[in-house]
């Protein structure tokens, strides 16, 4: 006997002391960079999901109601299948961010709120509290049985309880192993290999058991099945078995699949300790199948159990070897029970107290002005302390459950207990991390009435049923009001009392948070942060803008107080190299982008929200009011004023520029006709003055010359001067009209008058060519405005250089006169060749002259028509030329017409 | 489900991975009703006592779609990683 009650504690404390070996060796494998965490040790890990309970109260729940136990582990089979987008995503924002906890990951996600992470704490504190009973109570009954065979006899004196001993040593094995470091999201990749080590073992076990009661004790499965349906356990092989209602299944599926997901420990393994995304992706299937070989004996062993009369199904899986003399077996069947509750007790006492301290005592230590930046003492052991202490005050508390209600509920009842009040922090993550509107104070609405629900239709019942309240608060309700019975909350009666407050709580949780999100205004924080989370694949690398300065000597300083003079060191170099290669500048300025790495890196070790204060209340001494974010929006609303400003004046820049331009193009372009006039002009000066000193010349040189050459000559000589003469009448009075110096006495003039003078004068030009002159100048005499010598110069212009090109033997010259409406038309034709259609144009250019298909170059200067029009163009008229009906041109100047009145005007 | 064509044009990659995930959530709805109380009383009236051996069928049937889709992706994965690793 004394052999038996020293040997069973002495297997336990070696098992221990070889998981605390192999995180130890772990520690030292991932010093020396040996990977040992890849996707399978990551599967393995995920395994600290089976607790004690679970592998002990999954065969006792079987035993009185068949595959009842199978929610637990179905709901965390389906959520493991679609870890690619909850779990893929929640990691990818816990390694952006520095999220060292799942309310680190709440207050974070809700404006960076210390009250959410302080709340969620608690939510976690207070609902995993008899989770860490059900461990006590699970190691401690096994170890009773084994050493003294009285388990379950009930709850023995303080001094007596092995639940006390098993509670100080779990304390004492968390200490050791979750509170060597600071950094809270740095991986212990020692302790992830020791839990995966653990999870290998109980599995091991539980097939080995298995594998002992179907196979060695019933010879054969069928056998067993057989055996128990000829018992009369038939029932629960089926549904009905169960004694549960489809909702009941539906909904302790879904708590035990949000559970799973958010559970404080599960969260630690899953999301801190991941090293790559990409083992997700194994862990996906391979968990399921992990919890398929989990669960593969349970119902086997549970009827195993009640064939062989074993009252106590909660451990069945322990009486079964023994009754069986296998001994060696049932120590196993111990080490794997308190393997799972040690694992199960360090991952989740580390991750709650991690939140504790980053979320509960450093915003309240630097609220109170304990903690403070600039304050001399060290903060790492502080933070230290404060977990060591609250690993100590879980288990106690865990403990005091355990004494309180431990003896009246079976593991899975108290299991599940658990597993609701974690499932509430499900609606605040997944929402936060795929609705953008959801905001702080919704998500504080959504899990206060999450949790209060939960301990109204849970908690407070476990008290009940202990007797620790009055019998009839579960009965009739409290002051005898039926409709807030916790069992059967307004009326929804018949649910297994885990589903009702699951429902209960979740309706009322989301209720909460989408209805406090819609009707209340997010802070700007929570907004940005809402952003980051939402849309974290793209939005992970953004650079959240801090007003103030820091000097970076000041953010050495903290940094190397609360991660460590080597990380800071390591830190500072990074970005020293990004900044100021060459010498590090510790007084210099501190950009946005270092004070973000060092806000990331102390949420590291303190969490997000204690972070924040701490960084900035360095940056600027004191939190932003509305004042200075009204001084914000003032600056920020004048820069875009004056931006506004500069846009206009860059569009009215760029207008004056596009101006300059095209006047300059225009100054060019009249620059280039200017020259080429000019070699025109000096062109056609030159003709006649060659002509004439040529023939003044051969005159003055020959005295010898006839009378009658003489006379040629100096006829020739007089015509060139009559001709340069008249060219430079013609660019005088072209300079004057293009000048605007031309002096015009408009006037209404009589056309037909102007007309006839015109004809008469042209006669001697028109005998000269052979050609006749016909008018149809109307009946009436037609008043036009005009200058009456310059319209007598056009109307002879165009008469005369019709003559030029008229038909050599019979020439005809016709002049009309037509009065259309607004306009006077004055039409000059000829017989002659006409003008080509691509030519109309150009020929009222200045020196352009058409070849009258006799000669080579027609008479005149060539400046003829380009006067007449812009003459013409002076009296607010037109001219242009078209096809005449005689088969030559017809040159068309339109006129104003001058009223009646002006009739006596002279001419 | 259809085997794609391995290639690095990352829009392919892109709309396989679409498909695996498309696969896997399949997978989960189908297992998911087959897990739902309706089910188990079709299946307790069909083949009484047998209710074990159906969950275990489905799961183990959803197990294997799971991971014969995963494995294949993380493959690709592993398989692209260690191609940009040589060619670094």
């Amino acid at each position: 006997m004394i052999i038996q009650i020293m040997l069973v504690p002495f297997l336990a404390l070696l098992y221990l002391a070889l998981l605390f070996g192999i995180a130890a060796w772990g520690d030292r494998t991932g010093a020396m960079r040996m990977r040992l965490d890849g996707g399978w040790t990551y599967t393995l890990s995920l395994g600290v999901f089976v607790t004690a309970w679970t592998y002990f109260g999954a065969v006792g729940q079987a035993s009185v109601a068949g595959v009842a136990f199978l929610p637990i582990f179905l709901g965390p089979t389906l959520a493991m299948f679609c870890s690619t987008f909850v779990l893929h995503k929640m990691l990818r924002i816990a390694k952006a961010y520095g999220i060292t906890s799942i309310a680190d990951f709440l207050a974070a996600r809700y404006g960076k709120s210390s009250r959410l992470g302080g709340l969620a704490t608690i939510v976690a504190l207070v609902g995993l509290m008899p989770s860490v009973a059900t461990q006590l109570k699970a190691v401690a009954m096994s170890l009773d049985l084994l050493v003294s065979s009285k388990a379950g006899a009930g709850i023995s004196g303080i001094a007596q309880d092995t639940a006390l001993y098993v509670a100080i040593s779990l304390a004492f094995l968390s200490i050791l192993f979750g509170t060597r470091q600071l950094d809270a999201t740095e991986r212990h990749q020692g302790l992830m290999l020791a839990i995966a080590f653990e999870s290998l073992v109980k599995l091991l076990i539980l097939l080995a058991v298995g594998c002992f009661v179907v196979w060695g004790i019933y010879q054969s499965p069928s056998s067993l099945f057989r055996q128990a349906t000829d018992a009369g356990l038939a029932d629960l092989l089926t549904f009905d078995g169960t004694g549960s209602t489809g909702a009941d299944w539906l909904l302790m599926m879904l708590s035990a699949g949000l559970a799973f997901l958010f559970l404080p420990r599960q969260f630690q393994v899953s999301v801190i300790e991941n090293k790559d995304p990409i083992h997700l992706a194994r862990a996906s299937w391979a968990f399921p199948a992990y919890l398929l070989l989990a669960g593969l004996f349970v119902l086997p062993l549970a009827l195993a159990s009640r064939l062989q009369g074993i009252s106590d199904g909660d451990l069945a899986i322990l009486h079964l070897p023994l009754l069986a003399g296998a001994h060696g077996l049932a120590i196993a069947v111990f080490l794997g029970g308190l393997s799972a509750a040690a694992a199960m007790v360090v991952v989740e006492t580390l991750a709650l107290a991690t939140m504790v301290s980053n979320d509960l005592v450093v915003p309240i230590l630097l609220r109170t002005g304990r903690l403070h930046v600039r304050s001399p003492q060290d903060p790492t052991r502080l933070v230290l302390a404060t977990r060591r202490i609250t690993i100590v005050l879980i288990t106690t508390l865990g403990y005091v459950f355990f004494r309180l209600v431990g003896k009246d509920h079976g593991l899975a009842d108290l299991g599940m207990i658990s597993l609701v009040a974690a499932a509430q922090f499900g609606p605040p993550i997944l929402l936060g991390m795929y609705w953008r509107d959801a905001n702080r104070r919704g998500a504080l609405v959504g899990l206060l009435l999450g949790f209060g629900t939960w301990i109204y239709t849970l908690l407070l019942p476990t008290f009940a049923v202990s007797g620790m309240l009055d019998p009839g608060f579960l009965a009739v309700g409290p002051w005898g009001i039926e409709l807030l019975r916790p069992y059967a909350l307004f009326a929804v009666d018949g649910l297994h009392p885990v589903a009702h407050a699951t429902l209960w709580s979740l309706l009322l949780n989301v209720l909460g948070l989408v209805l406090g999100s819609l009707l209340t205004h997010s802070t700007g924080l929570d907004r940005t942060q809402a952003e980051l989370f939402v849309d974290v694949w793209s939005r992970a690398d953004a650079t959240r803008m801090w007003r103030g300065e820091v000097r970076v000597r000041d953010l050495v300083g903290l940094l190397q107080r609360f991660i460590g003079h080597e990380r800071t060191s390591v830190l500072f170099a990074a970005d020293q190299q990004r900044l100021h290669p060459g010498s590090l500048l510790l007084d210099s300025r501190a950009d946005a982008r270092l004070v973000q790495t060092a806000e990331r890196q102390l949420a590291r070790a303190v969490g997000s929200a204690s972070a924040r204060a701490l960084i900035g209340s360095m940056v600027k001494g004191e939190l932003i009011g509305s004042q200075s974010v009204m001084e914000i929006l003032d600056e920020t609303s004048q820069l875009i004023r004056y931006s506004r400003e500069l846009e206009r004046k860059s569009a009215e820049l760029e207008r004056a520029t596009a101006d300059l331009r095209n006047a300059n193009d225009r100054l060019r372009e009249l620059d280039q006709m200017k020259d080429d006039f000019m070699a025109t002009v000096s062109h056609e000066l030159r003709t006649p003055l060659t002509s004439i000193r040529a023939f003044s010349e051969i005159v003055r040189d020959n005295p010898d010359l006839t009378e009658e050459e003489r006379e040629n000559f100096m006829g020739i000589v007089t015509r060139e001067s009559e001709r340069l003469t008249r060219l430079i009448n013609d660019i005088l009075d072209l300079s004057k009209i293009e000048a605007g110096r031309m002096r015009w006495r408009i006037m209404p003039v009589s056309l037909s008058t102007i007309v006839k003078d015109a004809a008469s004068a042209v006669q001697p030009l028109l005998r000269e060519r052979d050609a006749k002159l016909t008018m149809s100048l109307g009946d009436q005499d037609v008043l036009v405005h005009a200058d009456p010598d310059r319209l007598q110069q056009v109307i002879l212009n165009l008469i005369s250089n019709a003559c030029k090109f008229v038909n050599a033997d019979s020439g005809h010259v016709h002049l009309s006169m037509e009065q259309d409406g607004d306009s006077v038309r004055l039409r000059v034709e000829d017989d002659g060749p006409g003008v080509p259609l691509e030519e109309r144009e150009a020929i009222f250019g200045k020196f352009v002259q058409l070849s009258d298909g006799m000669t080579d170059k027609p008479e005149g200067t060539g400046l003829g028509l380009s006067i007449s029009r812009q003459i013409i163009e002076a009296f607010g008229g037109s001219m242009h030329v078209e096809d005449s009906s005689l088969g030559g041109a017809a040159f068309v100047a339109t006129l104003r017409p001058a009223r009646p009145a002006a009739q006596t005007a002279i001419v | 489900m259809a085997k794609a064509p391995r290639t690095r044009d990352p829009l392919a990659e892109a709309l396989r991975t679409q498909r695996i995930r498309r696969f896997v959530i399949a997978v989960t709805i189908i297992a998911f009703l087959c897990f739902t109380p309706p089910m188990f009383e079709l299946v307790d009236r069909l083949a009484p006592g047998k209710l074990p051996i159906w969950l275990m069928l489905v799961w183990i049937l959803s197990i294997t779609c799971v991971a014969v889709a995963m494995e294949r992706q993380s493959g690709e994965r592993k398989g692209e990683a260690g191609r940009r690793s040589f060619d670094r």
